[in-house]
């Protein structure tokens, strides 16, 4: 028993001095990168220091008639369309037991659930009183009619959930044998569990402006919104993978070859074209329901030409001819041109199209703009922090292939 | 006494019991209360406006200052009612404006914590230690009357509340108090549109025929008589009929059917490519 006690001491000991190790930076300090995240860091800071001594209206440009602003149109509700890509993979990879995306599908899962923390997490700086934020969660007033209620508990546990699906790679990097088998039991359920909650807040997001009838151009309001944003969150999150993922393929050490990677981008422009299909299709079926040709002869109309035929047929298209000439270079254009569709998309319905015909129109303030980047400044920061460490885009450990090895020898010996 | 006599008296008395428990059941749910503004006999003094801000400690105005007509109004983080002057094709008509009090708040319905809440008795009231400031109020209210005061590390959401701390004293709304022209009448809703109904059928010249709040977002607490269209005195006549939480049930309900077919089916999905998997490789992958 003592001996028990005194192991478990001398690993807690192991431990703590491997993290702290861990915590020094790796590599050069100072990177052009570094110095201008850094400035944005501190910039921000400072801006958040003001924001939240003398209100929101001492940092943004938000008034009576625009409540919601960059912060919540951009960061928020754009940046979660752009994780999309983590509920679309571990579909694929866990649900349908595709192998061929294996190699990406943790780097995926945590930019989802890094972009959650601090995107979602931007939530906080928006809001007025976030001291109360608590009260949705422990109960004591629970408004279960809203649609924010849902999307608030869903980004939540989606969080969990997606912590579940990354925290073997945490375990491996601890070098915790036993944590890493029992935490890998849980994948399965925590994929299920995730993709429910994404399609419900994905779907939900579209939802929040469905009493926002009267304020929302009629080519962006309809009630299918919420099954659009759905839809539009497939490919959003796809595009979001390439992009990011032919970035950081260079960027870091990968130990996926060149040509497996193309492989596997090249499957997601196929499933690009798919989602970027039925979701131009749907928006054609509420156009016509919603006698959209009424509004098209406008400055309005033309925006919405732009957005639906600039930013998804043509890129839809584009990922066609990419997928039949294998040309990988066009997947990649394509996938940026698509996320620019999707940020016009979701500002569209948030900010633009908001009451588009108010006297007092609402642009971001500077401020707003650098605390934008501030925040993806530090995710991005986090991010490299933990590839640098983790197995994310280098192979596991040798001891989690002889553990697994042993696993598969067991349960064969046990079915003879 | 007789046998006819018996069944009569049985007959009365159980008449009364049933009376009495329905009358008393009438009692427990209670009927919204509201106000009927006749914008025909409205003179602009703004009585209302100064009534208002002295009840709920926001900057009084000055009433006498008539250069606030020359610009429609709207009601803001320290003003929870204005009065704004209109040119009509019947004269100078003058509007009092205010949270409309909806029937089916589509605040209330948005509100993630309850803080806005419609009362049993009708008005729609902001809770400050349940809020959190996130301003869906303001994206949903088809009137646009919440307001959020941004310059204010600890800001409140700022709007009438039909004086909801004088109501449950037993008094009327100080606005309806304080006007001398008899413009602003304070009940039962109900009651309140069969007197909006009277006074159009009694005078059926002098009104315009619908009454604005009756129907509209599902109906309001405050009704309105009007001598001109609606449109006219700066309404929105185009918001229909439907209360505006109706248009996010069906999301809403979605979601319990999502939640118990996604699973079902992306474990039994599993289940089959998984299957195959088995086959090919002999065991699990």
């Amino acid at each position: 028993m003592n001996g028990r006690i005194s192991s478990l001491i001398n690993e807690g000991l192991r431990l703590v001095k491997f993290i702290i190790s861990e915590l020094k930076p790796k590599g050069k300090i100072i990177t052009p990168f570094n110095l201008i995240t850094g400035i944005i860091l501190i910039i921000s800071a400072v801006l958040l220091v003001i924001r939240f001594a003398k209100g929101l209206g001492a940092v943004t440009n938000l008034s009576q008639d625009f409540p919601w602003g960059l912060w919540i149109g951009f960061d928020v509700i754009t940046g979660v369309a752009f994780a999309g890509g983590a509920y679309v993979l571990t579909f694929v990879v866990y649900i349908l037991n595709n192998e061929k995306y294996h190699p990406i599908i943790r780097a995926t899962v945590l930019n989802g659930f890094l972009a959650y923390v601090f995107y979602a997490g931007a939530l906080l700086l928006d809001l007025g009183r976030p001291w109360n934020v608590i009260n949705p969660i422990i109960g004591n007033s629970f408004g279960v009619s809203s649609v924010l209620f849902l999307v608030a508990w869903h980004f939540m546990l989606y969080m969990i959930a997606e912590f579940i699906e990354f925290s073997p790679a945490v375990a491996e990097w601890l070098g915790l044998k036993r944590v890493r088998k029992i935490l890998s039991t849980l994948t399965l359920g925590a994929v299920i569990f995730g993709i429910t909650l994404s399609t419900l807040h994905q779907a939900g997001l579209g939802a929040l402006f469905l009493m926002a009838k009267n304020k929302l151009h009629p080519l962006w309001y309809s009630e299918f919104i919420p099954i659009l944003f759905f839809v539009s969150s497939i490919f959003s999150g796809l595009s979001m993978v390439i992009f990011e993922g032919s970035i950081s393929h260079k960027v870091f050490s990968h130990d996926l070859s060149e040509e497996k990677h193309n492989e596997i981008l090249m499957g997601l422009g196929k499933g690009c074209v798919g989602a970027m299909f039925a979701y131009l299709f749907l928006k054609i079926l509420v156009f016509i329901h919603g006698n959209g040709w009424r509004y098209i002869n406008s400055g309005m109309g033309y925006l919405y030409l732009v957005e639906v035929l600039g930013f998804v047929l043509v890129p839809m298209i584009m990922y066609l001819f990419a997928v039949r000439n294998r040309n990988i270079t066009l997947i990649k254009i394509t996938s940026f041109l698509t996320i620019l569709g999707i940020i016009l998309n979701r500002l569209n319905v948030t900010i633009i199209a908001f009451k588009w015909d108010a006297p007092h129109r609402y642009y971001p303030s500077w401020m707003e703009v650098m605390i934008t980047l501030g925040v993806i400044s530090a995710e991005l920061w986090v991010f490299r922090w933990i590839v640098n460490r983790m197995p994310v885009m280098r192979e596991s450990p040798e001891w989690v292939y002889e553990e697994e090895e042993k696993e598969r020898k067991f349960i064969k010996f046990v079915r003879r | 006494m007789k046998r006819r006599d018996f069944i009569k008296t049985g007959i009365g008395t159980g008449a009364i019991l049933l009376t009495t428990r329905k009358s008393a059941r009438a009692d427990v749910k209670k009927e919204f209360l509201g106000v009927l503004v006749d914008t025909t006999r409205c003179i602009g003094c703004r009585s209302c406006e100064e009534a208002c801000a002295t009840a709920h400690g926001l900057p009084v105005p000055d009433i006498y200052d008539e250069s606030v007509f020359e610009k429609e109004r709207r009601t803001s983080e320290t003003q929870w009612t204005v009065v704004n002057r209109y040119n009509t094709e019947k004269g100078t008509v003058y509007v009092k404006r205010q949270c409309m009090h909806c029937n089916q708040p589509a605040c209330a319905s948005a509100c993630l914590v309850k803080a806005m809440f419609k009362t049993k008795e009708g008005p729609v009231i902001w809770r400050g230690s349940k809020c959190m400031g996130c301003r869906f109020c303001m994206i949903s209210c088809p009137f646009d009357i919440p307001k959020f005061e941004y310059n204010s590390p600890n800001p409140k959401i700022q709007k009438c509340i039909m004086c909801w701390e004088r109501i449950e004293k037993g008094e009327i709304p100080a606005c309806v108090e304080a006007c001398p022209a008899e413009a602003l009448l304070f009940g039962k809703r109900r009651e309140l549109l069969e007197e909006a109904k009277r006074r159009i059928y009694n005078e059926p010249e002098k009104y315009y025929h619908q009454i604005y709040g009756e129907l509209d977002v599902g109906g309001t607490g405050w009704l309105y008589l009007s001598a001109v269209p609606f449109e006219q005195i700066g309404f929105r006549t185009d918001l229909g009929i439907t209360p505006y939480p109706e248009f996010t049930k069906g999301f809403l309900y979605a979601v319990p059917v999502i939640f118990i077919l996604w699973p079902s089916i992306l474990l039994g999905l599993n289940h089959l490519t998984k299957r195959e998997e088995e086959i090919k490789m002999g065991g699990r992958r």
